[in-house]
């Protein structure tokens, strides 16, 4: 990657921008990041802008929403970039739309309050039809005071403990999304206190209206009567959206489109800086290609731009204007580019270290396979992959299914080395071993493998260490150099012991001892280097204290991770064990006529949804904790650059710019 | 514990640094005996306030942008606090770093209210950066209370908006809508501490509860003092938890006829230390600080003792927004020439 810092004139923007959104090459740094220099150079008429765009999308989405309108249509001039000329447009064609639509949504919103006003008061009536009093009765009581009201449903235990002194009945009758249909009585002398821990309840008034007269059951016939008349005011309602759907459908959607690329346009301009003439641009740009797209946009701008590039700056460069983080772009190849999804949710690589892809891929696929062993099963998970990725069934899924498909390959490879078909074991001979025949090897060569993961996890962090010339780190860290001193030193002190060597005692604390004071060091040097040599943290218990629980943790968690690989031996015999339960459910009932093949069906397809998802989150999980945590930080912020959205069948008019 | 000495060993060694990087007493005593803003801002310049004040020493000092790097400082400090946890602790901090969110919110309200500008609305937004979930661009940009709640979209604040708008729209008064924001976010900072581990839960409700009745004991006394609520409204309007402050209590407090009353109904500590000052005719703004000190004594002495759980971040966060409190208040002290002794009475901190 490079710094790209361009200066361009204020009336080749739109030109300029184009051929920028064109090439989607420039990763942008906003203005106010860059340096304490650029400090004022901000495009507050651009902030404006992207404010107003915000609210014109939002508007146009409710407008449309109303109307039901949904897709994009492709018509003319959706390319064109001119942000300002746009938004006059849409704010007058908006204001002129808005304006009949929301008449009509109004209209509609009234008639679905007092519809819900109208249900409301029918539960009540119902509750009290069986009083058989007249409804006019209840607002006169001359010693009760009652009331209806909805209250958010978190308020009511709080509504109650604010009237514990007051005699009173709270009544909820039904819950309506978050809140409550509440009857509320007290004596009419505490009214008064009803109405304000009701009014601080944020409780909004039900009451039964005036024009409603009789019993309950004839005021619910009137509230039937009035439903219905609603109901037919309704569908005039809906013609009404209709008309004016088929009227504003065609232009809608053309506004829509030019929002969708100008709105792109101006959150790019955001980032800009502004003179009055000028504007500045700042952004990353691969160093690949770097040359091509500048001179393209050298040549639209008539050679009128100023260009600037430069290498990344160190991160310890300066402590006043810290290094801006360099975006990282993930580039493997096509048959690893699947499994960058899994290193992103973990993190993203930062631009100085290494990219884990390929090999947390090829570790991932690895695991599944010796875990997920069985030439049936993984045929079938290599087929669904295959389904997946070619999006035959469903689409965008494609990664999932590259990595299913490769996933499923792996489990058919070791499952011809374990002799696994479709969970029987003596259906063709085992090219290697047989997983529960060999519980104790297996268990040894999962071990020697974890080894194996750890140290190259180790390794790459020495070598990220070099390249990056970070010295504690690549000495005193426990994943640096003494890490690895003290890991390999204690598989060797432990193999000595296994096998009934043993080992003397100078040379287990030349192997463990030492390495773990070298660990203790870290902090209180990396303290001292940053205190100008004092020997301060040297002295200071609290950091000592924390250092004597990092070299603890170390020496746990080496043992705890190299441990952990046992789950793939653990997994691999718990296959086969489930196979043999399988088999020997399918036999309990192989006298019902066909019973047996669907029993052992059903089984296969069990141990394929169940363990098939099991083993992938055990592979993912000695992934990022046993090998990811040794080297991979993932604090890095991931290539975004700037691309204007291609809308086919447009028109190009790059006329209008806006001035600071 | 040993669960927890693995979980918090990452956490408790950063909450460790950051807590060497408070400022001390003497330092506080040194931008309060400064010469001036310029000269307190130099001072700061000198401490972990340095990054964030770097671009603004270039030029005249003003004193917005000087608190807002402050603001800034108390954000990334939450920040590295969150980076370094995860599961329900992590949820508990983001939910405490969300009381600035509803702050902002409030500050758009009072911005539509009053008919305020966009600049002057976001001067007064705390800056919180990629922790801020608020579609500020449409907030801004909206008229009327309506058009915020449209613009809140899916946020949980649009309810709450909803629920009092009815109240703003009849009141004409934005308080019954800010104090449903404020209950609205106490609630859910409870769940918060309702989700942690049985060992974390029991030290998190000690700990927020005293902080909840802090609040409860403020709020108590605004509400009566400055506000003439009745005791329903004061009940409904406090946090329903607490450590020491009880429904009885805030029932109480409600029907209590003055400050001094309502004091002496309260619990220990809070009447013992209310008590004097309200004998001494004391403003509301002098019980909020001396609870405001209290409470700064509590967190002090809840960095101490066993250091992998949840107590001693939550102390560390407290105190970090009380030093921000303390730097706003000394530099706002300054910039009217208030003497140290002035200035003194507003600090939480010791000094």
């Amino acid at each position: 990657m490079k710094r790209v810092s361009m200066v361009i004139l204020d009336g080749d923007l739109p030109v300029a921008t184009e051929e920028m959104g064109r090439y989607g090459v420039v990763h942008l740094i906003n203005i106010e990041e860059i340096g304490d220099w650029a400090t004022g150079l901000d495009w507050k008429e651009a902030d404006e802008m992207s404010s107003a765009y915000d609210s014109y999308r939002r508007r146009m989405q409710a407008v449309m929403q109303n109307l039901a309108i949904e897709g994009v249509a492709v018509r003319e001039e959706l390319n064109l970039i001119a942000p300002k000329m746009v938004a006059s447009r849409v704010a007058e064609r908006l204001l002129v739309i808005e304006a009949k639509v929301k008449r009509v949504v109004d209209r509609e919103q009234r008639l679905q309050e007092e519809a819900r006003r109208l249900d409301l008061l029918g539960e009540q009536l119902e509750l009290l039809a069986p009083l058989g009093i007249d409804v006019a009765e209840l607002r006169g009581l001359s010693f009760l005071y009652f009331v209806s009201v909805l209250v958010p449903t978190e308020n009511l235990d709080r509504l109650r403990g604010s009237l514990a002194r007051t005699p009173n009945v709270i009544l909820p009758v039904k819950r309506k999304d978050d809140r409550s249909l509440v009857l509320a009585f007290s004596m009419r002398k505490d009214a008064e206190v009803l109405e304000r821990a009701l009014r601080s309840a944020y409780a909004q008034h039900q009451d039964i209206p005036e024009e409603l007269v009789g019993t309950p059951v004839q005021a619910l016939c009137q509230i039937r009567t009035r439903r219905m008349a609603l109901a037919r005011r309704n569908e005039e309602i809906e013609k009404s959206k209709q008309a004016l759907a088929i009227e504003y459908r065609d232009e809608l959607l053309r506004m829509h489109g030019q929002l969708t690329v100008n709105g792109v346009v101006v959150d790019a301009w955001r980032h800009f800086g502004a003179t009055h003439e000028t504007r500045l641009v700042s952004g990353w740009l691969p160093a690949k290609g770097e040359s091509e797209f500048l001179a393209a946009l050298s040549r639209v701008v008539g050679g009128r731009v100023v260009v600037h590039t430069e290498e990344p700056l160190s991160p310890t460069a300066s402590h006043r204007s810290p290094a801006l983080p360099v975006p990282t772009r993930l580039d493997n190849p096509a048959l690893m580019k699947p499994f960058e999804t899994l290193v992103k949710t973990y993190g993203i690589p930062n631009y100085r270290e290494i990219d884990p892809t390929p090999l947390a891929g090829l570790l991932f696929v690895l695991m599944f396979g010796m875990m997920f062993g069985d030439v049936g099963q993984g045929a079938i998970l290599a087929l669904g992959g295959l389904l997946l990725a070619k999006e035959a069934v469903i689409k965008g899924n494609s990664a999932l299914g590259w990595m299913l498909f490769d996933c499923g390959l792996t489990a058919v490879i070791f499952g011809f080395l374990y002799g696994s078909v479709f969970l029987l074991e003596e259906m063709i001979p085992a090219l290697w071993f047989q997983p529960i025949r060999n519980a104790e090897f297996f268990i040894s060569l999962a071990i020697v493998f974890g080894v194996a993961v750890n140290s190259l996890g180790l390794t790459i962090n020495v070598v990220d260490a070099v390249w990056n010339r970070d010295y504690p780190r690549l000495f005193l860290d426990r994943n640096g150099l003494a890490g690895i001193w003290f890991y390999w030193g204690a598989v060797f002190v432990a193999t000595q012991f296994i096998t009934g060597r043993g080992v003397a005692l100078p040379v287990v604390a030349a192997l463990l001892g030492l390495p773990l004071l070298l660990i203790f060091a870290h902090d209180p040097l990396t303290h001292m280097l940053k205190d100008n040599g004092t020997m301060r943290a040297f002295a200071d218990p609290l950091l000592l204290f924390q250092s004597g629980i990092e070299v603890f943790d170390a020496a746990i968690r080496y043992m705890t991770n190299t441990l952990s690989y046992i789950r793939v031996a653990a997994f691999a015999i718990s296959h086969a064990g489930m196979g043999l339960m399988v088999i020997a459910f399918a036999a309990m009932v192989h006298q019902a006529p066909l019973a047996e093949p669907v029993v052992y069906a059903i089984g296969n397809v069990f141990v394929i949804a169940l363990e098939g998802l099991v083993v992938a989150i055990q592979a993912l999980r000695l992934d990022y904790y046993e090998f990811f945590t040794k080297f991979f930080k993932g604090d890095g912020i991931a290539y975004h650059p700037f691309v204007i959205p291609r809308i086919p069948g447009s028109i190009k008019n790059t006329s209008g710019s806006i001035k600071k | 514990m040993s669960v927890n000495a693995v979980r918090y060993a990452k956490p408790h060694a950063r909450v460790r640094a950051m807590v060497s990087e408070l400022l001390s007493p003497q330092q506080k005593w040194g931008l309060v005996t400064s010469s001036g803003v310029e000269d307190a801002v130099r001072q700061l310049d000198l401490t972990t306030y340095a990054a964030e004040l770097a671009v603004l020493l270039k030029g005249d000092i003003a004193l917005l942008p000087v608190e807002k790097a402050l603001e800034r400082n108390l954000v990334n400090a939450y920040d590295r606090v969150i980076r370094s946890l995860d599961g329900p602790p992590r949820a508990l901090v983001e939910w405490m770093l969300r009381r600035f969110e509803v702050d902002n919110l409030k500050a758009v309200l009072r911005g539509v209210a009053t008919e305020a500008s966009q600049e002057e609305v976001r001067r007064n937004l705390l800056p919180l950066g990629r922790h801020s979930r608020l579609p500020l661009g449409e907030l801004l940009a909206a008229r009327s209370v309506a058009e915020v709640i449209d613009s809140l979209g899916n946020l949980h604040y649009a309810r709450t908006v909803r629920e009092a708008s009815d109240r703003y729209e009849r009141e004409q008064s934005l308080f019954p809508m800010e104090v449903a924001l404020d209950l609205d976010h106490f609630r859910h900072l409870w769940s918060a501490v309702e989700a942690l581990s049985s060992s974390d839960r029991a030290i998190a409700r000690r700990v927020m509860g005293t902080r909840f009745d802090v609040i409860n004991v403020d709020w108590m006394l605004r509400y009566k003092a400055i506000y003439h609520l009745s005791p329903e409204e004061i009940f409904n309007y406090t946090l329903p938890h607490g450590h020491k402050i009880d429904d009885e209590v805030i029932r109480r407090a409600g029907s209590a006829p003055d400050l001094p009353v309502l004091v002496a109904d309260l619990p220990d500590p809070y009447r013992q230390l209310l008590q004097p000052l309200t004998k001494e005719s004391a403003n509301v703004w002098q019980l909020e600080v001396a609870l405001n000190r209290y409470w700064w004594q509590q967190a002090k002495a809840g960095l101490s003792g066993y250091p992998f759980q949840i107590g001693i971040i939550l102390a560390y966060l407290f105190l970090k927004e009380a030093e921000i409190h303390d730097l706003e208040a000394i530099l706002e002290g300054k910039r009217y020439n208030r003497s140290p002794d002035e200035i003194e009475a507003f600090v939480w901190g010791e000094l």
